[in-house]
């Protein structure tokens, strides 16, 4: 069975404790507007990232495509998405590494080979993460990854959105040492408005997940003018309280990476994206006080 | 972070302190000094033509430490400097200097000839340009001024007139620096004064071992102990001297407070000039002064490492804490004063101190004053002392976090070292298993054992990316400047060890041819004739090991240093001619690994397999510069996998390469030469200013530029992460790194803030000396902190980094070394 990933970042640092490989696993069902991986959202194999900033007008890609995506109209280098079949015969005869290719298929196997090659970096606590993109899009393949990570005796990490049939996590669950849960927004309309579908399932996913007594960390980007308010800053404490066995849950600033990276991919279509200024310290400051002061479980280091 | 870096003592230093550390800074800050070293040398070796070397050089030296001014200067708490042989001096204005540069650089146009654009220009840092009669910020000014001005149309390359005025704005000692030369005068350098025995003998205990040998000697060492006496004697006065002046100094002082201290350094430095020291200030006092008289009596300063510092200061210490006479509070500040004293001008060479590891019998040894020694560096954040700990299996927990967040306070200190390597390596080539566990960063990363080792002596140093042009040119290549060897024309030159190697009279360099571009029809076939082109310029390692050794017995010698390492009283031998327990190591350095592998990789790979081109045609493309072929460049500089991601295939292949090189170095070993041939990748400054003298590479980098620093990868080259990178490091066998190594690692501060942080960042550390990493430093700072500082240097006078082996200030360093520590990867983004 092949999986689709579009990264391996090794030495995360961010995605669970200790040092980290996370495997970005591709495909999403959710349309987050402040996404910062926007690449990972189609499902399909691979995504051609292009850097105009980098072309040297060589013209290899022109020569190298044969449906004629490629064109140079006045000197200057267009890049016709409408005829690109992902081919990225393009990305191959690229020599800058102005058009590259994101995203292939492989074995779990081969992932978790990889992952390994990291391992006397891990420490006592780190290991591999599962990321995406939406990771349960290929609950096969993730349950795959987290069994051999599992079996070669590393820590196991899977950050899922819990917005899918609860029967999917039945094989993952058990080789699964902490879920990191995202929680983007706690009012079930403004949670359709910002990605596309209600919180509902995903809450009540939550709470089963719990109930099972699996480890798990709430993860609750906070994007300034989208739910930076009270109330979702108290649902989220609220959360932590009637959940004892929840680790806690980390507010996560939002950082405005996703919206130069849409039109590097060509995928400004798929879904408006926000573009905000990052918060400051200050900001994400205040908003763990206010989430502390109603009881909330929060883990950020101050 | 970036607010932080601009105001470096903002921490709860000792007021004190912070009063010294600001008089230490403000001294370095613009004032230019010049030496009277060659004028009081010069005088008393006009007096002694016609008597021995060694006699002479003695005499030298006692007539140095009895003339030389004796400065008491304001704040300090242990007292001494080297500030009175090195006088302040008035400058000539920056126009009349701008002026004379122009005509220096015209007058160089003039006479320009095309293999003066191959000469390697040295000073890229501020202390290289020992005898400078202009400040390093005013002379970079001049280059950028000049280079403005004669690069525009390529007329001239920055490095040329980086040459030519660093040569020209050099002091000139005239007659007196020709006397110094022609003894020649060598001292003790690029090693440490073995403390232990300076504090358990004191400088009367050396005396009167020195005369006790004198009575008691073969005829044939008369002359060297009467020497080593006459050193001992000369010593003795410089401190009880310098006694008496801190006596007349404390008498003249209006404040009671301070003058009582004056009376304190004066007191313990009468005691110490013939006593045993008994407490840690009067430890630390002699320490000091006898390592500013290393200073003073060597030609352009001397490196000498305060070594073990927290091994043989710790009994003093400990004695008085136990008896009440100490806090931990006034040793530390008197641990600070050491260190800042060592940024005085003229003092601030990379002068490295070590902590931690293991005791002689393989114990454990942190203690408190390794403690101590770490939280100096946090409270100062000076370049020097170089500090480094020193880790093994049982290292406690807290120096490791200790060394963890020393390392995020951001001054590049401290960096750490692996006893699983160096101890093993230095037991298998021979030391005794207790002296090895004794081994310390000499300098900056040269590794050496405490007070046992007569020497750091360069032997060969090795471009592996000139060794693959030469595959390509089938061995007729001769544009790398450190291979320009002077024939010594049957005339006879007394060399010393700042002529450096290329002017040691080394034989001349054979050609070997390896086959013409028919015969290397596979990547194999290639390979081969690297490998025999390396094993080629290390042929004659035992011939110049030889040669350096006649050149010591006969030349040099340093009755100062020959009192102080061990071996060579009970010998009766100096320093440099045989007398030090273990002989010099001898260095073969390899440069360029990673930028070589990169092109090798890319040869293979578009040469070879792909065959987009032929190997005369990538030849052509290398000597036109890619002129013309930006997208070749690009393919070959983007398209093949590089080393320093954890490859396998290329990773595999540096190993290979490092290994034929440690094994050529081996060679002298297996063939017996006196002294102990390691490797060192250790780039120093090499990484930019050999650069500019190498052509272009097969692996897209253009001519002049920088190639990869030490063990590392090519700068930017490393692109999966700081695991990967590392992994890839450690792929090279770490028994085949045997004298110095260094890998630069630059965290971006960010990615590991706090406790969670500081845990993943010891997590990191602990995989790289697990994995077999011989040396670690860490770069703490972001690249757009760096630029900031570029362009805005007086907002960042603070601002240390480290470099290769050592630290320097940001704002110290050569626009082309800032440039590469620029260029290098940053970890811990996206």
């Amino acid at each position: 069975m092949q999986g689709r990933i579009f990264e391996i970042q090794h030495f995360s640092v961010h995605d669970g404790p200790g040092i980290r490989s996370t495997v970005f696993l591709k495909g999403c069902q959710l349309r987050c507007k402040w996404c910062h991986n926007p690449e990972s959202i189609p499902t399909r194999v691979s995504e051609i990232s292009y850097l105009p900033n980098r072309c040297i007008g060589c013209r290899r890609c022109v020569a190298a495509c044969g449906n004629g995506a490629h064109s140079f109209r006045d000197g200057i280098h267009v890049f016709d998405r409408e005829k690109c079949t992902f081919c990225s015969a393009c990305a191959e005869a690229c020599p800058t590494r102005s058009l590259t290719k994101l995203g292939y298929l492989t074995l779990p196997e081969t992932v978790v080979e990889e992952v390994l090659r990291d391992r006397s970096y891990y420490g006592d606590d780190g290991g591999m993460t599962l990321s995406g993109g939406e990771a349960m899009l290929q609950p096969e393949f993730s349950a795959a990854l987290l069994r051999l990570a599992r079996e070669a005796g590393i820590n196991t990490a899977l950050e899922t959105n819990l917005s899918y049939d609860y029967t999917l996590l039945d094989t993952v669950k058990c080789n699964t040492d902490l879920f990191l849960i995202d929680w983007k927004e706690s009012n079930p309309e403004k949670h359709r408005e910002y990605t596309g579908v209600s919180n509902e399932r995903i809450r009540e996913n939550l709470a089963r997940l719990h109930g099972e007594g699996c480890r798990i960390l709430l993860r609750c980007p906070i994007i300034p003018g989208y739910n930076d308010r009270e109330d979702h800053l108290k649902t989220i404490a609220d959360l932590t309280r009637e959940m004892p066995d929840l680790v806690g849950a980390e507010l996560l600033p939002y950082h405005n990476l996703g919206s130069a990276k849409n039109s590097r991919f060509g995928l400004e279509g798929l879904f408006t994206t926000v573009s905000l200024i990052n918060p400051t310290e200050s900001e994400t400051r205040a908003w763990v006080a206010c989430a502390r002061g109603f009881g909330g479980r929060i883990i950020n280091e101050d | 972070m970036k607010t932080e870096q601009t105001q470096a003592v903002n921490s709860p230093l000792d007021a004190r302190v912070k009063r010294l550390f600001e008089y230490v800074e403000e001294r370095n800050a613009t004032a230019v000094y010049r030496s009277e070293f060659f004028s009081l040398v010069g005088a008393s070796l006009r007096s002694t033509l016609g008597e021995s070397r060694m006699v002479r050089r003695a005499k030298a030296f006692a007539h140095l430490l009895d003339s030389v001014n004796l400065a008491v200067q304001p704040h300090e708490l242990i007292g001494g400097t080297i500030a009175g042989l090195y006088p302040e001096v008035q400058t000539p204005s920056s126009a009349e200097r701008e002026a004379e540069a122009r005509e220096v650089v015209e007058t160089y146009l003039r006479s320009r000839r095309p293999e003066h654009a191959k000469r390697m220009r040295q000073t890229m840092y501020g202390r290289i340009h020992y005898h400078g009669n202009i400040h390093y910020r005013d002379l970079q000014n001049l280059i950028r001024k000049m280079n403005a001005r004669y690069n525009s149309d390529q007329q001239l390359q920055r490095h040329e007139i980086g040459y030519v005025l660093e040569k020209h704005f050099t002091w000139d000692f005239g007659e007196d620096a020709r006397l110094v030369g022609e003894l020649p005068w060598e001292g003790i350098n690029h090693n440490d004064l073995n403390p232990p025995r300076l504090l358990a003998l004191g400088l009367g205990g050396m005396r009167d071992e020195a005369a006790g040998y004198v009575k008691n000697c073969d005829p044939e060492q008369k002359e060297f102990y009467e020497c080593a006496l006459t050193a001992a004697e000369a010593l003795i006065r410089f401190v009880q001297r310098y006694a008496g002046e801190f006596s007349l100094a404390a008498a003249a002082e209006k404040n009671a407070a301070r003058s009582a201290e004056l009376l304190r350094i004066a007191e313990a430095m009468r005691k110490v000039a013939t006593r045993k020291p008994e407490t840690f200030f009067e430890a630390l006092q002699l320490l000091w002064l006898v390592y500013t008289v290393s200073q003073m009596q060597t030609v352009a300063g001397s490196c000498a490492s305060y070594a073990r510092f927290d091994q043989y200061m710790y009994p003093f210490y400990k004695k008085d804490i136990e008896a009440g006479r100490l806090t931990e509070d006034e040793a530390l500040a008197l641990i600070c004063n050491l260190y800042v004293k060592t940024n005085e001008p003229k003092m601030r060479m990379v002068v490295s101190l070590c902590v931690g590891g293991q005791t002689p019998d393989g114990g454990d040894a942190a203690n408190d004053l390794s403690r101590l020694c770490l939280r100096a560096v946090q409270l100062l954040r000076q370049p020097f002392p170089n500090v480094s700990v020193r880790i093994h299996d049982n290292t406690p927990e807290w120096l490791w976090n200790l060394a963890v967040e020393t390392i995020k306070c951001g001054s590049g200190n401290p960096m750490l070292l692996n006893d699983n390597v160096w101890v093993k390596n230095f037991h298998r080539g021979g030391c005794e298993l207790a002296d090895a566990r004794d081994y310390y960063n000499m300098g900056c990363v040269e590794m050496m054992l405490m007070g046992k080792v007569a020497r750091w002596c360069n032997l060969q140093d090795i471009n592996f990316p000139n060794l693959l042009q030469r595959v390509l040119d089938n061995g007729n290549r001769d544009d790398m400047a450190i291979n320009k060897h002077s024939a010594s024309g049957g005339e006879e030159r007394i060399y010393t060890s700042t002529d450096g190697l290329s002017n040691f009279p080394f034989p001349a360099p054979t050609v070997l041819a390896t086959g013409e571009f028919e015969e290397l029809d596979t990547f194999d076939k290639f390979l081969d004739a690297f490998k025999r082109q390396l094993y080629h310029q290390l042929a004659d390692l035992k011939e110049r090991s030889t040669i350096c050794d006649r050149i010591h017995d006969e030349y040099w010698c340093d009755p100062f240093g020959s009192l102080l390492i061990e071996g060579c009283m009970e010998k009766g031998r100096d320093l440099y001619r045989g007398g030090a327990k273990y002989d010099p190591w001898k260095v073969v350095t390899g440069l360029g690994l990673g930028t070589a592998v990169d092109s090798l990789m890319a040869l293979k790979k578009f040469v070879y397999d792909e065959k987009i081109l032929d190997l005369r045609q990538m030849k052509e493309l290398l000597d036109l510069d890619f002129a013309g072929h930006e997208d070749l460049r690009q393919l070959f500089q983007n398209g093949a996998p590089t080393f320093g991601n954890d490859s396998e295939e290329v990773d595999a292949l540096a190993r290979r390469i490092f290994g034929w090189y440690a094994d050529a170095t081996d060679q002298a070993n297996r063939q017996g030469i006196r002294g102990y041939a390691v490797t060192s990748s250790f780039s120093y400054t090499a990484q930019v200013t050999l650069g500019e003298a190498t052509g272009a590479m097969p692996n897209g980098r253009r001519r002049g530029e920088i190639i990869s620093d030490s063990i590392g990868p090519s700068q930017g080259k490393d692109m999966c992460g700081p695991t990967r990178m590392l992994r890839s490091v450690t792929a090279i066998n770490p028994a085949d790194i045997t004298g110095a190594s260094s890998v630069n690692l630059k965290l971006n501060p960010d990615v590991v803030k706090g406790a969670q942080g500081s845990k993943n960042m010891k997590a990191l550390f602990k995989g790289f000396m697990a994995n077999g990493g011989s040396q670690l430093q860490v770069n703490f700072v972001d690249t757009s902190t760096l630029k900031a500082a570029q362009s805005e240097p007086d907002k960042y006078k603070s601002l240390v980094v480290r470099v290769a082996g050592y630290c320097e200030y940001f704002n110290n360093l050569d626009f082309e070394l800032q440039n590469e520590i620029i260029a290098r990867s940053e970890h811990g983004l996206g």
